[in-house]
C-alpha cells in the first residue's frame, strides 16, 4: 500500500468538523502522507491554495472536501478551482454523507475527482484513495 | 401534498440502521439499540446535537431529530479517535467534544433524512445545533411526541430521537440560511 511518492504528496483536508479532518488525516499518516494542511471552510482552504500559487509553491495534490460547510461551501470552492487552470492538476474528493446522490452528482459535473460516503471505514477510504492515486498518475502528477 | 411523517416502525428502523452504521463503520465502537419508544418526554443529557428536518416541497418545519449523552459517555466514545485526550478537562478538549457530537449529529440524521427520502419524502436538514450543560433538557412544542431509541455501548446509555411537530412551522428560504442550508437545491 505506502508507496514512496505518497511521502511527496500535498493535501489539504477541508472540513469544518475537526472529527472528521483528524478521521482523514489518522487515514493518511500510515500511508507515509505527513504533508496535511487543514482548512475549516471553502474561503479558508481557498485562501491557502491561492496562497501557493502567489508564492509559487507546489499546489496541493488531493483536497479532500466535504460539501456541507459555513461561509464558503465545497461547492463554491471546488467551482472556484474548476475555473482556473492553476488548480488543475489538484484531485478533489468529495467528503458527504451517505445518500446524497444528488449532491454528489452536482460536484462530480462542476469537476470532483471522487467522492467518500460518510461513514466509511479505513478499508473504504484506502480503496478511493488508491483510485485518486491512479487518477494523478495518469496526469503525470505524481 | 406530502405525507405526514408517522412515528412508527419505518422511522425507527432508519434512526436505528442510521445510528448503527454511523458507530460502527466512523467510530469502531460495538453499539446495541434498545427497544424504542414514543413518548412525550424531553431529551435530557450534558451535550446534545439536532438537527431540524424540513419538508421541502411544503417548506415547512416537520421535525426536531436529535442525540444526547451523557458527559461520561461522549468522552467515551469520542475515545476511539482522540485517545485519552478527551478525559482532560480543558476548554480544548471541550471544543472536541461538542465539534464530534456535531459531527455524529449531522451523519446520523443525514442516513435518516436519505433513507426517508427513499420512500417519497422530500426532507432537507439543517446544519446541527450543539446545546451543552449539566443535566440539561431539551424541550419540543407542547403537544409534540417523540421517537426515542436507548443504545447501548461497552454500558454505557445514550438516546436518539426524532420528534414530529404538531403545528409544522413555515421555513421561508430567506429562513434557510439561518439554519446552515446554503444549497436547499
Amino acid at each position: 500500500m505506502i508507496n514512496p511518492n505518497f511521502a511527496k504528496l500535498r493535501c489539504l483536508i477541508v472540513d469544518d468538523h475537526a472529527m472528521m479532518r483528524k478521521m482523514v488525516k489518522d487515514f493518511l499518516e500510515p500511508m507515509n502522507i505527513t504533508n496535511l494542511v487543514n482548512a475549516e471552510n471553502g474561503k479558508v482552504a481557498y485562501e491557502k491554495m491561492h496562497l501557493n500559487v502567489v508564492t509559487k509553491q507546489p499546489q496541493f495534490n488531493i483536497v479532500f472536501l466535504d460539501l456541507a460547510m459555513p461561509e464558503v461551501d465545497g461547492y463554491a470552492l471546488l467551482k472556484q478551482c474548476r475555473s482556473d487552470v492553476n488548480y488543475d492538476d489538484a484531485a478533489f474528493v468529495i467528503i458527504t454523507a451517505e445518500g446524497q446522490k444528488d449532491q454528489v452528482m452536482r460536484a462530480v459535473k462542476i469537476g470532483a475527482t471522487s467522492f467518500l460516503n460518510k461513514p466509511f471505514t479505513e478499508d473504504e477510504f484506502n480503496e478511493k484513495f488508491m483510485k485518486v492515486i491512479r487518477w494523478l498518475e495518469e496526469r503525470k502528477v505524481i | 401534498m406530502t405525507k405526514a411523517l408517522p412515528l412508527n416502525e419505518e422511522l425507527a428502523k432508519a434512526l436505528i440502521e442510521s445510528a448503527t452504521q454511523v458507530f460502527q463503520k466512523a467510530l469502531n465502537l460495538e453499539v446495541s439499540s434498545q427497544p424504542w419508544s414514543v413518548i412525550n418526554a424531553p431529551l435530557k443529557g450534558d451535550y446534545s446535537g439536532f438537527v431540524y428536518l424540513i419538508d421541502f416541497k411544503e417548506k415547512k418545519h416537520v421535525a426536531t431529530m436529535g442525540v444526547a449523552f451523557m458527559d461520561s459517555v461522549i468522552r467515551y466514545i469520542l475515545q476511539t479517535i482522540y485517545g485519552n485526550t478527551v478525559n482532560q478537562r480543558t476548554s480544548a478538549t471541550h471544543e472536541i467534544l461538542k465539534d464530534g457530537i456535531g459531527e455524529i449529529t449531522n451523519i446520523i440524521y443525514t442516513g435518516v433524512k436519505a433513507k426517508l427520502n427513499e420512500k417519497g419524502y422530500s426532507f432537507i436538514l439543517s446544519l446541527p445545533v450543539i446545546v451543552e450543560g449539566k443535566d440539561h433538557i431539551i424541550r419540543r412544542n407542547v403537544g409534540s411526541r417523540s421517537l426515542r431509541v436507548p443504545f447501548l455501548t461497552n454500558n454505557y446509555e445514550f438516546f436518539i430521537d426524532a420528534s414530529i411537530d404538531v403545528n409544522p412551522g413555515e421555513v421561508t428560504p430567506e429562513k434557510w440560511k439561518s439554519m446552515g442550508i446554503n444549497n436547499p437545491n
